[in-house]
């Protein structure tokens, strides 16, 4: 109130009444009822990262990059290091995979990441050369699109979740016998 | 066949209507509260519990939770008190509602008694707040401490407007029996006659009942809900999370009677031979006392919390002024009408 003229401070507090009864009459919702709808992205959120290890030199160039650490290189039998991701740290940047100078990280559509426990979130790569799998919660999952038109929120249910999308093809170079 | 005397009696009623009716107002509120704040903050609120009902039952899915929880006395605590006074919150906030009439002959009281309801009601929900204030004290706690005082602080905040604000209209009204009251208001209503005692009914409703924006004497993001700190399972449910509801439903009830013209204009006849009629007065008062709330609890959908020194700043400068001025226009009122 200090410092604050009655006037304006009466002309406040009505203006946000009215701007509540608005939205109580017409709620503009984001909610999305997950696990029954998915939000789609619409390719603007990047998801997990695979790993051709039969591409990867070893050369660390990923886990020097990763800006929060999140990339650990793992030996494996054969005697060379492997990235492997610890996606607790990991914001999806995908700077990794830019950096990768042979393609052996490649980005993919999966986003629904959900773990029970700290440990599941380290993958090593072994894991990391076969996409998770994403479990069905239930039957019917409705993917929605968030239209921002006017400044209204405007869910479009964009019919139901089709099979995920078949991985990327390997780019062709030169693959390094491992 | 006839009817045993005691069936018919406008006492049993009057009892039983208030009582079933205030326990769905209290649960509808509490539902509608939650779904309006969160359709102001792009939320969906309660669901999942019913979803086909829009999560209404929500607010019995948390009241068995308490009743399960266990009762945990702090060994700090004053035990005697930290038992016995939730449940007197409860009484104390519930008894008003029964002392007012819900129709000219739907009442709990009978006549001499009746005609000093309205003002009995009053000193009983401002007695309530003191109980807020015993809470506090008896949990022993800093956070309850502070909330205890904050309280008291707001006590004298807005017991003095709101009691102004009614006694404005007792003089508009020239008096202080309910049913007179609102047989003066079947075309005016009281809110009309002396709007400045109404806004500050209002103000003062939502301070005495911790509506937002002066949240204030048990604000979680401040004092860990106050004198309610250390309360938990089924004194929980009858404080914080009930007892003030039905406070608010009793302010509202008489903020109905005397503000909102009770059930003007219907005007039922005697009891027993005009049941359908004094059902309607009542289901009206009531309704009336129901958007009351309703109006009360949107407001935490919109409003910040205030700080406590604001708060009292503006009762003791402004409320206080405002109800000043009800009391002058009520003045004008009761030397010429
Ligand atoms: S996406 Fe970014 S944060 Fe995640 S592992 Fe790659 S570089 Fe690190
Ligand atoms: S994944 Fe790519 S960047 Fe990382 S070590 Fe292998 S080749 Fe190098």
């Amino acid at each position: 109130m200090a410092g604050q003229k009655v006037g304006e401070a009466i002309r406040a507090v009505l203006e946000v009444i009215g701007i509540g009864l608005k939205y109580t009459i017409k709620p503009e919702r984001l909610t999305v009822y997950y696990p029954y709808e998915v939000p789609d992205y619409m390719g603007r959120v990047r998801g997990w990262i695979g790993l051709w290890t039969e591409r990867c030199t070893s050369c660390m160039i990923c886990a020097r990059i990763c800006p929060t650490n999140a990339i650990k290189m793992y030996m494996e039998k054969n005697g060379r290091r492997y990235p492997g991701i610890d996606y607790g740290r990991c914001i999806m940047c995908h700077y990794c995979i830019d950096a990768c100078p042979t393609y052996a990280l490649y980005p993919t559509d999966i986003r629904d990441l959900a773990f029970y426990r700290h440990e599941d979130m380290m993958y090593t790569p072994d894991i990391m050369r076969k996409p998770p799998q994403v479990p069905k919660l239930v039957p019917k999952v409705v993917k929605v699109v968030h239209e921002y038109s006017k400044g209204k929120v405007v869910k479009v249910a964009a019919g139901e979740l089709g099979e995920p999308k078949p991985l990327p093809p390997a780019p062709s170079v030169p693959v390094v016998e491992s | 066949m006839d009817l045993p005397s005691w069936l018919l009696s406008p006492k049993l009623w009057d009892f039983l209507v208030d009582a079933v009716i205030s326990m769905v107002i209290l649960l509808t509120i509490v539902w509608a509260e939650r779904k309006i704040a969160a359709r102001v903050q792009m939320r969906v609120g309660p669901y999942h519990i019913s979803p086909k009902l829009g999560g209404y039952l929500q607010l019995i899915a948390d009241a068995i939770r308490f009743v399960m929880q266990e009762v945990i006395i702090p060994v700090d605590a004053n035990a005697v008190l930290f038992v016995a006074l939730p449940p007197l919150f409860v009484t104390l906030a519930l008894l008003p509602s029964f002392l007012v009439p819900l129709s000219p002959y739907l009442a709990v009281l009978s006549r001499p008694a009746l005609h000093y309801g309205l003002v009995m009601a009053l000193a009983l929900l401002f007695y309530l707040f003191i109980i807020v204030v015993g809470i506090g004290w008896a949990v022993n706690n800093r956070f309850a401490y502070i909330g205890a005082a904050r309280e008291a602080l707001m006590i004298t905040a807005y017991e003095i407007p709101l009691l102004s604000a009614f006694a404005a209209m007792f003089l508009t009204y020239r008096t202080i029996d309910p049913i007179e009251i609102v047989s003066k208001q079947t075309y005016i209503v009281g809110a009309i006659y002396n709007p400045l005692a109404f806004i500050v009914y209002i103000i003062g409703v939502a301070m005495a009942t911790s509506r937002f924006p002066f949240e204030i004497a048990d604000y979680e993001g401040d004092v860990a809900t106050g004198p309610y700190s250390d309360f938990s399972s089924i004194f929980l449910a009858l404080t914080y999370a009930g007892g003030i509801y039905i406070a608010l439903f009793s302010y509202s009830l008489l903020g109905a009677l005397v503000f909102l013209g009770g059930w003007a204009p219907i005007s039922p006849g005697p009891w027993p031979a005009d049941v359908i009629g004094n059902f309607a007065a009542a289901l009206w008062v009531l309704l009336k006392a129901f958007i009351l709330m309703l109006f009360f609890v949107f407001l935490r959908a919109v409003m910040p919390v205030a700080r406590l020194d604001h708060t009292l700043s503006f009762s003791w400068k402004w409320v206080l002024a405002l109800a000043l001025g009800a009391t002058a226009i009520s003045t004008v009122e009761y030397l010429l009408l």
